[in-house]
């Protein structure tokens, strides 16, 4: 859901909108023209996001998240996440721009309902329906071929656990035709360590993974670990966690993306465990 | 009393292996390892006790000898009981060394990346206090508390500016841990470890005729240079190699000495052998602890439990050395 606080907004089309999350900087990229975004975050810029979001940050300004930007640069609309500074929030009321807040969307109802609010909040209502409507029927061709079984699949975080059902990573998942055997019904994560995790029975089909992005940012973990390679495989995958991070329409295309790779790791043979 | 007390660590550590192999978050019964290490083909008993349990077993093992073994030469060589491996700035340039791999992106190209250039962070804090602090016991700790806070800088540095994921890298990293080490950190680390023991273990003599002095050492021919070279060089070799497998693990260098000093006396060639025993089953029996010690069915890192144990014990040895200070 989205949130607006702050003063109220003066116009109602804002024209200069200004980014301060990496989740908002990836919805405004994809709602506005490039002369209306005033800034997106440094974030935005990374090729994990998505390369063709990433090329067009690259021809915007930056910024930082500071609020010394933002009272600088005096946007007509601050997009900001929920973890956004309360001081970026409470001068930037002070000062009189309006700041939006977007809650993580976690399932495609969220990221439709947020879509819509954005796109009317930007005056670019048209833009987002067409978006809304590019994802629904994305994942209406998928449910329409979707395997007759569900693909057994956990996505493991290297180390912690595996990813919840309270997620967008397992709503992608869904509408590629998985299913999270082992997810806790209410969490974003269970607690799974690698032990646990090699002694699953039955043991799932594929094994996610998130993956560092291009260019190498993550430190090392143990996806790579000798014992989960001899147990999964070729059926281990790799996703791009920044593209399960951020509920945006282009995560129906991450659901394509996924069915395609899951149903070919399907068709090789089953090593390791019994 | 020598003879027992080896004997006594060598006990408590073969204890510790045979429950480092045993415990963890599957339960299996020595009759499926058992049966599992014997069977041909795959099988969860042999894939969980040979490719994770036993390299974690041998690197807790490799780690723990050698901070107790490092503590106890140390305590010898600056004539400081609080001494222990972190107080040259060894691992303080191991911690920088491998962070620096993490924050470059170096890890996630190069496996072996992050505890490659913690041996060389090691190597070059060791240099850089040897360089320093040669002139005498004194200048040789302000040498390493200097390198210690340069190491520690650099780190902070990186946390400053890394990204979310490489700052979450670098915080796991630091706390310290053997959990799913692999062959290939064993292997890493294997080669240079016992080089440091042995250029450690021939400190032994020179520390004996220390304690009397170092004017009374000088004059009974040791070459005091000389042994803080080659105690420095031993301590970078094995906690350098030690650190940038398993990270920063504290307090055991501190601790394992002042466990069998009261057993062995106050020579100190006399408390290598058994501190670096005793070091050994401290990591892993802390290690099978933080196995069983779970929050949120998580695991409590090596490191943070080791402090948490560890500080206790500081504050202990503080307040037996006001009392017993002239």
């Amino acid at each position: 859901m989205a949130l607006l606080a702050g003063a109220a907004i003066a116009a109602p089309k804002p024209m200069r909108v200004m980014s301060v999350n990496q989740c908002a900087d990836q919805l405004i990229m994809l709602l506005l023209p490039p002369d209306r975004i005033a800034s997106v975050t440094y974030l935005g810029r990374r090729a994990a996001v998505t390369p063709a979001l990433a090329a067009k940050a690259r021809g915007l300004k930056a910024n930082q998240g500071l609020t010394e930007q933002a009272l600088t640069d005096r946007p007509d609309l601050i997009v900001a996440g929920l973890y956004t500074t309360t001081t970026l929030r409470t001068l930037a009321k002070r000062a009189g721009i309006p700041v939006m807040e977007l809650e993580p969307a976690e399932d495609f109802d969220a990221i439709r309902a947020q879509t819509l609010r954005l796109g009317e909040a930007l005056g670019q209502q048209a833009r987002a329906r067409s978006l809304v409507a590019r994802m629904d029927a994305t994942l209406a061709e998928l449910k329409r071929t979707a395997p007759p079984q569900p693909i057994k699949a956990i996505g493991w975080t290297g180390g912690r656990g595996v990813v919840g059902r309270r997620s967008l990573f397992d709503a992608i998942l869904t509408a590629a035709g998985g299913y999270n055997p082992v997810a806790d019904q209410d969490a974003f994560e269970r607690t799974l360590d690698l032990e646990q995790l090699l002694s699953l029975k039955p043991q799932p089909d594929v094994l996610l993974y998130a993956s560092g992005e291009p260019g190498g940012l993550a430190g090392p973990d143990n996806t790579r670990h000798p014992a989960l390679v001899r147990a999964y495989g070729p059926r281990r995958l790799s996703y791009r966690q920044d593209a399960y991070q951020c509920g945006t329409p282009l995560a129906a295309d991450e659901a394509v993306a996924l069915r395609r790779s899951m149903l070919a790791a399907m068709r090789l043979p089953k090593v390791g465990l019994p | 009393m020598r003879a027992a007390i080896t004997l006594i660590s060598a006990a408590a550590l073969a204890v510790a292996v045979v429950l480092s192999i045993l415990v963890g978050s599957v339960w299996m019964s020595p009759r499926d390892i058992l049966h599992g290490l014997t069977t041909p083909g795959p099988d969860l008993a042999s894939l969980i006790v040979l490719d994770l349990r036993a390299p974690r077993t041998l690197l807790g093992l490799l780690v723990g000898a050698t901070l107790g073994l490092s503590g106890a030469v140390l305590q010898g060589l600056l004539r400081n009981p609080l001494a222990d491996p972190g107080l040259l700035g060894v691992s303080s340039g191991a911690a920088f060394g491998a962070v620096a791999a993490i924050y470059y992106g170096l890890a996630s190209h190069f496996f072996f990346a992050a505890p490659l250039l913690g041996m060389v962070g090691a190597l070059a804090a060791a240099g850089l206090t040897y360089a320093f602090g040669r002139g005498g016991t004194l200048s040789m700790i302000l040498a390493g508390a200097a390198v210690s806070g340069l190491g520690g800088a650099g780190v902070s540095l990186a946390l400053n500016f890394a990204p979310i994921n490489a700052a979450y890298e670098i915080m796991t990293w630091l706390q310290g841990s053997i959990t799913d080490k692999t062959w290939d950190h064993v292997k890493l680390a294997l080669p240079l470890i016992p080089l440091g023991w042995t250029a450690l273990g021939f400190t032994g003599r020179g520390l004996d005729a220390l304690a009397l002095g170092e004017v009374q050492a000088a004059s009974l021919g040791v070459s005091l240079n000389r042994l803080r070279l080659v105690a420095l060089i031993g301590v970078a070799l094995s906690v350098g190699a030690a650190t940038a497998a398993a990270g920063a693990i504290g307090f055991v260098g501190l601790v394992a000495p002042h466990l069998v000093r009261p057993f062995v006396g106050h020579q100190p060639r006399r408390t290598l052998l058994p501190s670096a025993l005793f070091g050994a089953a401290l990591v892993l029996l802390a290690d099978v602890a933080s196995r069983l010690l779970r929050y949120n069915g998580e695991e409590i890192k090596l490191g943070v439990l080791t402090s948490l144990v560890g500080t206790p014990f500081f504050f202990w040895l503080v307040l037996r050395l006001r009392r017993t200070a002239p």
